[in-house]
């Protein structure tokens, strides 16, 4: 169902309830139901009712576990009739937190032990975050070992310090806890536990170096909020004051401090609706806290279950329900009046020996649907993991019957954008005494460096030429000029329209070299306007590759206002800020890369989680990579524990392999139910003897379905 | 596929962006296109401004919301900023008294329906008296003074005053309000000047048409009418010049976009939370 239809629905009659609930007198309500009953249409209208009636939106708290979801609301209110449409606090709990923390800041800062509480707040974003947290790893590793007997790359290991204290602030657990919390379920051998220690270590350091710098990361801004604003009565009186109504979606992937926030509210505020899904909880990873959410939602004073599915959907739950079954997972039939043989599955195993044939099985199958009238939007093909490689064969193979593909993907890091990269490379040109290590070696441009800093510079360059052109103008030493000296081929070769601009461009680095050193910011900003918008230069009416120019100058800006607000050495940052997305640190994410809707023209292609927490729904879907073991294990995370380190998980208790081998399989059928409850007709079910690396493919999901397919077809 | 939906949100900074240059209208705020070019040739003091503009306005915030006055003082002492020291303090000798002191709400938003589309007022201060009167308080930090009449005519008093006439009740919870009993109030921090400018019911009427008719005509305009500025000195310190062929634009200082940036930048950090 598309979003903007929540209003135009008719409405079932306990959706009704939903909407009609009482407003005032303190009234509470749980609405519960697999994800498809329509919990979420039934609070949108809510919503909308509520300001139609004239009360003042901004009283009405939204509360939603993630951003996307939380443009449905915003656009039920975008078209309504009413006397305001809008103003109403559609929020996550984190930005809930970082708006209060930064309006109330001097009301707390003392008192949460910063250094300098008179002074400003600086909120870090993933990237700055990970550049301090760097700071701190990088000498304990160089002079004192830590983690030398971990093989990780630095991005994880930065990712998985980082969360630490996410989950620590999330939980609502002091962060020195977190070494005991990961050594008292540790079951291994015993000379690992100094990971456990190294780890508490930097998180100690890391938060020691916030609190005297006025740093506030994730987890501190989150631990600032909880445990000292919710605290302060004047903050209190301030949201008491402001909000009277709540509505919570998805109560279930919501963080144990949020769901702390929310049973406050429910003591006193006018009216609550809280939605929870059925075998939700998908987000556990980021704190997700489905219990949690089960005992807040246990305190509303009514309770409502919402169980009205599409029959094909139904059979659809029979099906996973036996496979769920088949793996071993514990929990009850989701759908207990389906009927697993009359499920639309069409299974493209047993013929298919190689991993691409299974692809191109995928896209036959695909076009043959979009032939009978299918919208490809409609369709979703969804992997526990999707590769640049998976991408680009499903792409190729789609291609094939003119079938674009929308893709859903986390954020991804600056560095995989070639353009970003190229310009990284023109700023390596402008410094050239940065002198770049990476991994501890000294990193020396190359002639490919080279060549792609020209090709995105340049108008008119392909790689090959722009390669040519990096040859003759490379030495290791800046560009070289070449306008009478080069050979007279290579403007034969390399295009003489490119000369000029090439003249231009070294003549401007080389004058840049000359004075001191800008902010990166500055600089890119400045080389942009002066030379690389205009004609002859790779941006040159591009809006599009201006996106990605933008991002950067925007990261290298963001960056800049967090740690040159402590008087850092500019030389020093700008070079490490380069470092570090040349090593691939993830970028913060920013507005104008929020996915936007995906076009009804495309087939979606994602990861079942990113598929899940978007809340998708379609006609169709494809399970691919069935043979794979990405679908039942979780990423290895050697520094962390997204079950230890819960508000679940009692200090001590050990963590087995048999509890292992349990969070497994309950976290795949979590995930095939919930992907199950979103697709409308029917399911094909793709994989391959062979995986895309060669190897026999023996996942127990694969072995699971084939037993229960083989069970229906006896039953047929 | 209409270019703008209904339901679109217009506000005062996209409708005056809209009337000085419809190019830009079209890259900000539908295209949402980022053009990296420095608006200013030094771009450092530039950035600066526009931090300490929000930054003034989150101080006054706090102060407004009862934040220890005390606190505050040692914040601002501590800057190192003596132009925003200099507005803080300034602030301090604003008399609050000059506005209603019933119903006080700080940092509202108020979104109203337009035709088929919503118009959409964050109001830094808006008090509302028992008797039915309300003023609108702006504090403004821009570097020159602009004249009483520009202030007046301004796409923002419009805008403002007239979300506040249309939905002002919903933030009493009393009768609509009276037109003629609004008033708004630009307090410029580097100056210590203030404008007031009072509304009436004839304003109201006109606007309410006046600006149904900008947004009705913004919406049905085809894609090749969002053309760029015929006056190029708007142009001067606009980051999309090289986009639109207007590098060499002649500067006039009084022509900056920087007044809307700084409220944009304001907008921007509600936008990312979604709360509206």
């Amino acid at each position: 169902m598309a979003p903007f239809d929540d209003l135009a629905q008719e409405l079932t009659p306990e959706q009704r309830r939903v909407v009609s609930f009482a407003r005032e007198g303190g009234a509470s309500l749980l609405v519960r139901g697999l994800p498809g009953t329509g919990k979420t249409t039934a609070l949108v209208r809510r919503l909308a009712a509520m300001v139609s009636e004239g009360r003042r939106p901004y009283e009405i708290l939204v509360l939603v576990p993630q951003r996307a979801p939380g443009d449905r609301f915003e656009r039920a209110l975008s078209v309504l009739q009413a006397p305001t449409r809008g103003g109403a606090e559609i929020v996550t709990f984190y930005s809930l937190s970082r708006r209060g923390v930064a309006l109330f800041w001097p009301l707390v800062a003392a008192q949460a032990g910063f250094a300098h509480p008179e002074r400003e707040p600086v909120f870090l974003t993933l990237e700055t975050a990970q550049y301090y947290m760097w700071r701190i790893v990088e000498p304990l590793i160089r002079e004192q070992g830590y983690f030398n007997d971990l093989a990780i790359p630095r991005g994880r290991l930065l990712s998985q310090l980082i969360d630490n204290l996410n989950k620590s602030a999330l939980v609502g657990f002091d962060h020195t806890d977190i070494y005991a919390r990961l050594r008292g379920a540790w079951v291994g051998a015993q000379d690992r536990l100094h990971r456990f220690w190294q780890a508490q270590d930097c998180a100690t350091r890391f938060r020691a170096f916030c609190l005297e710098h006025n740093l506030l990361d994730f987890s501190l801004t989150t631990e600032v909020y909880c445990r000292y604003l919710l605290a302060n009565l004047v903050y209190r009186r301030y949201v008491q004051a402001r909000y009277r109504h709540l509505i919570v979606d998805n109560l279930e992937e919501n963080v144990p401090v949020a769901q702390d926030f929310i049973a406050w509210m429910l003591t006193w505020c006018q009216s609550a609706v809280l939605a929870l899904d059925e075998r939700g909880g998908h987000r556990i990873f980021l704190g997700a806290d489905a219990e949690g959410a089960l005992e807040v939602g246990q305190r509303c004073q009514e309770t409502l279950s919402l169980s009205r599915l599409l029959k094909p959907t139904e059979h659809l739950l029979a099906f996973v329900d036996a496979v769920n079954a088949n793996i071993g997972a514990r929990a009850a039939p989701a759908a207990p009046q389906g009927e697993a043989h009359r499920a639309t599955v069409v299974s493209g195993g047993g013929e298919t020996r190689y991993w691409i044939s299974m692809l191109r099985w995928v896209a036959e199958q695909v076009a043959a649907l979009v032939a009978q009238g299918t919208a490809p939007g409609e369709i979703a093909l969804i992997a526990p993991y999707v590769s640049d490689v998976m991408r680009f064969a499903v792409e190729e193979e789609l291609a094939r019957y003119d079938i674009p593909v929308h893709l859903l993907r986390p954020a991804t890091p600056l560095r995989d954008d070639p353009i970003v990269r190229g310009l990284l490379i023109l700023l390596c040109l402008a410094h050239p005494h940065w002198a770049l290590e990476f991994g501890g070696e000294p990193y020396a441009l190359s002639e490919e460096d080279v060549a792609l800093a020209l090709k995105v510079a340049l108008a008119g360059l392909d790689p090959l030429r722009a390669r040519y052109l990096a040859l003759e103008a490379w030495r290791g030493e800046g560009l070289l000029p070449l306008a009478d000296s080069a050979p007279a081929r290579l403007w034969e070769r390399v295009g003489f329209q490119v000369r000029e601009p090439y003249e231009t461009l070294r003549s401007w680095l080389e004058t840049y070299r000359q004075g001191p050193p800008e902010p990166l910011d500055i600089l890119l900003s400045r080389l942009f306007g002066d030379l690389l918008s205009r004609p002859g230069f790779g941006f040159y009416q591009q809006p599009e590759a201006a996106r990605a120019y933008g991002r950067l100058v925007e990261s290298t800006r963001k960056f800049r206002e967090a740690v040159m607000s402590d008087g850092e050495d500019p030389t020093r940052v700008a070079r490490e800020y380069v470092q570090l997305v040349l090593r691939g640190v993830a970028s913060a994410e920013y507005l104008l890369d929020w996915p936007r809707p995906p076009r009804p023209d495309a087939v979606i292609l994602g990861p079942a989680y990113a598929y899940i927490t978007r809340d998708m729904r379609s006609e169709y879907q494809f399970w691919l990579d069935l043979g794979s073991d990405g679908w039942l294990n979780r990423p290895n995370q050697p520094l962390t524990h997204p079950y230890v380190l819960s508000r679940r998980w009692p200090i001590g208790r050990p963590w087995r392999d048999v509890e292992e081998e349990e969070a497994r399989r309950e976290t795949l059928a979590r995930v095939l139910t919930g992907l199950a409850a979103r697709c409308n007709r029917g399911l094909y079910l793709a994989f391959s003897e062979l995986g895309l690396d060669g190897a026999e493919q023996r996942g127990r999901l694969q072995m699971a379905i084939v037993t229960v397919l083989a069970r229906i077809k006896r039953y047929a | 596929m209409a270019l703008i939906e209904a339901g679109h949100l217009f506000s005062q900074h996209s409708l005056n962006t809209y009337l000085r240059c419809k190019r830009r209208f079209w890259l900000k705020y539908i295209a949402q296109q980022p053009w990296p070019m420095p608006e200013q040739e030094n771009l450092s003091e530039y950035q600066a401004h526009l931090a300490r503009g929000r930054t003034f306005h989150q101080w006054v915030a706090r102060a407004l919301l009862g934040v220890d006055a005390d606190l505050l003082g040692q914040a601002a002492a501590a800057c190192g900023d003596e132009a925003l020291l200099a507005w803080w303090l300034a602030f301090g000798r604003f008399d609050l008294s000059i506005v209603p002191e019933g119903l006080r709400e700080v940092e509202l938003p108020l979104i109203v329906p337009l035709g088929e589309y919503r118009l959409y007022a964050r109001y830094d201060l808006v008090a509302f008296s028992p008797s039915g009167e309300a003023v609108i308080v702006d504090w403004k930090t821009l570097e020159r003074l602009p004249s009483w009449r520009v202030m007046r005519e301004r796409v923002q008093t419009r805008v403002y005053l007239y979300v506040l006439a249309s939905a002002g009740h919903i933030v009493t919870g009393g009768a609509p309000l009276d037109p003629s009993r609004l008033e708004m109030i630009y307090w410029f921090a580097p100056f210590e000047e203030m404008f007031r400018i009072p509304y009436s019911r004839r304003e109201f009427q006109a606007h309410r048409q006046a600006l149904l008719r900008l947004v009705e005509e913004i919406a049905a305009s085809p894609p090749e009418a969002f053309v760029p500025t015929e006056n190029p000195r708007e142009c001067a310190f606009c980051n999309y010049r090289s986009l639109c062929g207007r590098q060499e634009a002649p500067r006039d200082p009084s022509l900056n976009w920087l007044d809307e940036e700084i409220d944009f930048a304001l907008d921007l950090d509600e936008a990312i939370e979604m709360t509206y």
